[in-house]
């Protein structure tokens, strides 16, 4: 039997690991976490070691033909897709994959929450907050903003927009709203003013703030609900696995099953936010 | 009386204090040797070891020279407790039940969770009934290790073999697992009874779109035990561990999946 499977092995082409800099923690996490449960032969690409220059990789990339190429990390999938379009590629950690072609030899799992599964953790902390802000510019967030706008309807929340133009303008929409939404917003995230300045308005408006960067829970966010790196590794080792044994997927992207959830409870209290106690076995990481 | 058996009296002086020196230095010593709580369970997700350690630690410094060490892997914890002796040891049961003699392990505190040492497990889908071969294709999602959670699925449908159930995905926290088949990520989430009945209080709709597919038997929360030689000897930590919950340290008991210890009756190791 175990013959059997090692003939199989042999026969079957090489999964390629190309990872955008092993060195970095959160990659270094993936990979590890899906090497552990990916269970077929693998040949490893660290763009962040400087042995492997682009030439290099360009050769690796088209020499032969691959099982399927695992790209972690933006500069992972774009240099993959630039040298090799034909084969089939599984990406993860790749920041608002919607900007990047995504074709039918396409897999991917999706760097930010699901929006349902937000909105979930934010009503499971705090159920009587109903009204959140989020800053979005037409741009980038328009479509995102509509539908997150639909799943909040659907529990009873109501999302009121603020759109971007050329300078961030909160005045307006801080008393209409009893928490504040930081998403994935260029325009935002971007322009560390633009961020500090919210962060200091909302504190002085007593507003909390909801995101997805762990980041900002040091600097005064309530709760932060962002993906969890070893999740993000072990599904992909499952999709590859799917992908590999021809087996039927019936998301190509996919969201993440797994979170991380950061609550800051000194904040929570200095606001005298009344919230679910019984959600605090939902954090990951408890800030007293 | 000569000079000579002065200092001889004085070398068999010299020697009867060099000697009570010793023997005081050396139960010195074994007072403050340091007591460990060595742990691993497959409930824990590992990346709240390091939280666990941090927070135990601060607890037990308080008391003199103790420290709390979690292990990921079970084959490394079980050849690391192999010759201490003294020691507690935090496992669950099940996997007490596996190593408790070969180990000569007592268990002296059982967890408690919401007024129960006892938990069910359940399997849980949007779909009606959960066949035997959805256990195989479909993917699971549970906050176990996988060893445990195929463990539990074998003893569910009556399994024999664990190789064919190879799509477990681990998730941190098991309100992950059932937000990943209320929202279509997991077809199948493997998480306790009492999860199960918060996530039911706090998210009704999503609720309604799920069905428990199989139960557990009753399963003993995790276990404090300790080496057999070192029972006599172990009330102090014994005391400073199930005391926590009088303290701050609750919430490192929280992390734990229970809300505290109690003694353990023998008779429920046998069920």
């Amino acid at each position: 039997m175990l013959g059997l499977i090692r003939s199989s092995f042999a026969e079957m082409p090489k999964t390629i690991i190309i990872n955008s800099d092993y060195s970095v923690k959160k990659y270094q996490t993936v990979q590890d976490e899906f090497e552990k449960t990916f269970s077929y032969p693998v040949s490893k690409i660290d763009l962040g070691d400087p042995q492997w220059g682009y030439s290099k990789v360009k050769s690796y990339l088209t020499s032969e033909p691959h099982g399927l190429i695992y790209c972690i990390g933006t500069e992972a999938l774009l240099l993959t897709r630039k040298y090799n379009k034909n084969e089939r590629i599984l990406f993860s950690s790749v920041v608002n994959w919607l900007r990047f072609p995504v074709d039918e030899n396409s897999y991917g799992i999706s760097n930010e929450i699901h929006v349902g599964m937000q909105l979930a953790m934010f009503q499971y902390f705090f159920q009587k907050i109903k009204k959140i802000g989020i800053a979005y510019s037409e741009k980038y967030n328009a479509e995102w903003f509509k539908l997150a706008s639909i799943e909040a309807e659907k529990r009873g929340i109501q999302l009121i927009g603020q759109t971007i133009t050329k300078k961030l303008e909160l005045t307006e929409l801080l008393p209409q709203i009893e928490a504040l939404w930081i998403i994935p917003e260029p325009m935002i995230i971007s322009k560390k003013d633009y961020l500090f300045e919210i962060l200091e308005t909302c504190e002085k408006s007593n507003i909390p703030i909801f995101s997805y960067l762990p980041d900002l829970s040091e600097c005064g966010a309530v709760l932060i609900i962002t993906v969890d790196d070893p999740t993000i590794g072990r599904q992909s080792a499952d999709i590859a696995m799917q992908i590999l044994e021809e087996k039927p997927i019936q998301d190509k992207i996919q969201s993440l099953v797994g979170s991380h959830v950061i609550f800051n409870l000194k904040k929570a209290n200095s606001y005298q936010l009344k919230f679910n106690k019984d959600a605090l076995d939902a954090a990951d990481v408890i800030l007293k | 009386m000569t000079i000579l058996v002065l200092k001889k009296r004085f070398i068999l002086h010299l020697f009867i204090f060099v000697n009570l020196v010793l023997c005081f230095v050396n139960t010195a010593y074994l007072q403050t040797e340091k007591i460990f709580i060595y742990a691993y369970s497959p409930e824990i997700y590992t990346e709240k070891f390091s939280k666990l350690k941090i927070d135990f630690d601060s607890y037990l410094s308080q008391f003199g020279s103790y420290e709390f060490q979690p292990f990921s892997n079970r084959e490394i914890f079980e050849n690391y407790i192999k010759d201490k002796h003294q020691c507690a040891i935090l496992l669950s049961s099940w996997h007490y039940k596996k190593i408790a003699k070969a180990y000569s392990l007592v268990p002296i505190l059982v967890g408690v969770k919401n007024g129960s040492i006892y938990q069910k497990s359940v399997l849980v889908s949007r779909k009606q009934k959960i066949e035997i071969t959805d256990i195989f294709t479909n993917r699971i999602a549970s906050a176990n290790s996988i060893e445990y959670t195929k463990s539990l699925l074998m003893a569910m449908y009556n399994l024999p073999d664990p190789d064919k159930i190879n799509r477990i995905i681990i998730v941190p926290k098991e309100i992950d697992a059932l937000f990943s088949v209320g929202f279509g990520f997991s077809e199948i989430a493997v998480t306790s009874r009492n999860s199960l009945d918060r996530f039911k209080a706090y998210e009704p709709i999503l609720y309604q779109k799920l069905a428990i597919g199989a139960e557990s038997k009753n399963i003993l929360l995790p276990i404090i035990a300790v080496p057999d030689g070192f029972q006599k000897d172990s009330q102090t930590t014994i005391n400073i561990i199930k005391n926590m919950t009088k303290t701050q340290a609750i919430d490192t008991i929280h992390l734990l999946g229970i809300d505290a210890w109690q003694p353990i009756d023998l008779s429920e190791l046998e069920n």
